[in-house]
């Protein structure tokens, strides 16, 4: 501890600065899982104003369904999956809170469509003015893609093809619904 | 009580002057803190090695995001490229700078998390490159600095007990 931090945490009660509030998103995150994306919802403040940011990411670990009926999570690569290439259109989402539609503010990092092509990709940031108190939706529309084909390093007789197999019906448009409730804590 | 309004009276004195600090993590991608501002921190990075494959890497610094918990995320506000890597600068949030001026007592740690985009080169054997992506992660530490007589005088008190200690 430096001599100034020393002295002052001895003679005054310290004040910390806000704590940073998570909200809990409800009934999304197999929904997301099943197409290799971790959700995190946020309270944040800009220039005094309060924000709920959505966070996106691609992730190599895919809920899939288990014979008991339960949802197991699994590693992309120990199984053999190909990760599915996600086009998340960041503009068209919309955040719905007492019967009202709001799109993401113009702080957002993300403004336009922006594809997770691999598990490594960087997240995805939306932000929305912070809604009221109550419950609110976010609905963001993806586009689940086909598995690209491997990079073929080596000339070989034999055609590498994408796994289709894994896609199963999780390719195509989808809309994410996410659904949280917002409280008053900081 | 007469240290008490000593310490508000100099408390109200203090200006922050910048951050000392550090990064940490980071998947085979080396960030250093370059230059401190008391709004920002110029971040350093070394063009990486390649990976175990012998593949190429290369930063996408442009792309780098600063998210301190709590506030929004924030892109770079500037980017230089050097033979080395490249230099960039994140401003901090607004608010939290804010908080630090306004609280020059309250030396709280600030902990950010810098997302790095680093993308992989793989070649096929028709000899064009097809770009995977991978992000990296650093944890940014930073502590306040702060000018003023309680600084001063703090600094002068800790000097004078690093003497008496090395004395002994």
């Amino acid at each position: 501890m430096r001599p100034v931090d020393g002295i002052a945490a001895g003679l005054i009660l310290l004040t910390g600065a806000a704590a940073a509030g998570e909200l809990s998103a409800i009934d999304v995150d197999a929904a997301a899982a099943r197409r290799n994306l971790a959700v995190k919802l946020e309270k944040v403040v800009d220039r005094g104003r309060p924000y709920l940011l959505v966070r996106l990411q691609a992730t190599d670990i895919r809920a899939v369904d288990r014979s008991d009926g339960t949802i197991d999570g699994v590693s992309l690569e120990q199984k053999g999956l190909a990760f599915l290439p996600i086009q998340v259109a960041c503009h068209r989402t919309t955040l719905l809170v007492q019967g009202q539609r709001v799109m993401p503010d113009v702080s957002s990092l993300c403004r336009d469509t922006v594809t997770l092509a691999g598990p490594g990709a960087a997240p995805l940031f939306i932000a929305f003015a912070m809604p009221a108190r109550g419950s609110a939706e976010i609905v963001i529309p993806v586009t689940v893609l086909p598995p690209a084909a491997p990079i073929q390093t080596r000339l070989s007789r034999v055609p590498v093809t994408p796994d289709a197999g894994a896609a199963g019906n999780l390719v195509g448009e989808r809309s994410l619904v996410i659904r949280t409730h917002v409280d008053d804590r900081p | 009580m007469v240290v008490v309004s000593a310490l508000v009276t100099g408390g109200c004195t203090e200006s922050l002057e910048g951050y000392e600090g550090s990064v940490s993590g980071g998947g085979g991608v080396s960030v250093r803190i370059a230059a401190v501002r008391p709004d920002g921190v110029t971040l350093g990075v070394s063009r990486p090695t390649a990976d175990a494959a012998g593949n190429p890497r290369y930063v996408r610094p442009y792309d780098a995001i600063l998210k301190v918990a709590g506030y929004l995320p924030q892109p770079p506000e500037g980017v230089a490229e050097s033979a080395e890597g490249f230099t960039f600068t994140m401003r901090l949030p607004a608010d939290l700078v804010k908080a630090l001026r306004a609280n020059p007592l309250d030396h709280q740690t600030i902990l950010a998390e810098l997302i790095l985009p680093v993308e992989t080169g793989i070649t096929s054997f028709a000899g064009v490159e097809h770009y995977a992506p991978r992000t990296t992660y650093h944890q940014v530490t930073l502590h306040p600095v702060y000018s003023g007589p309680l600084s001063s005088a703090a600094k002068g008190v800790g000097e004078w007990l690093r003497g008496l200690y090395a004395a002994r």
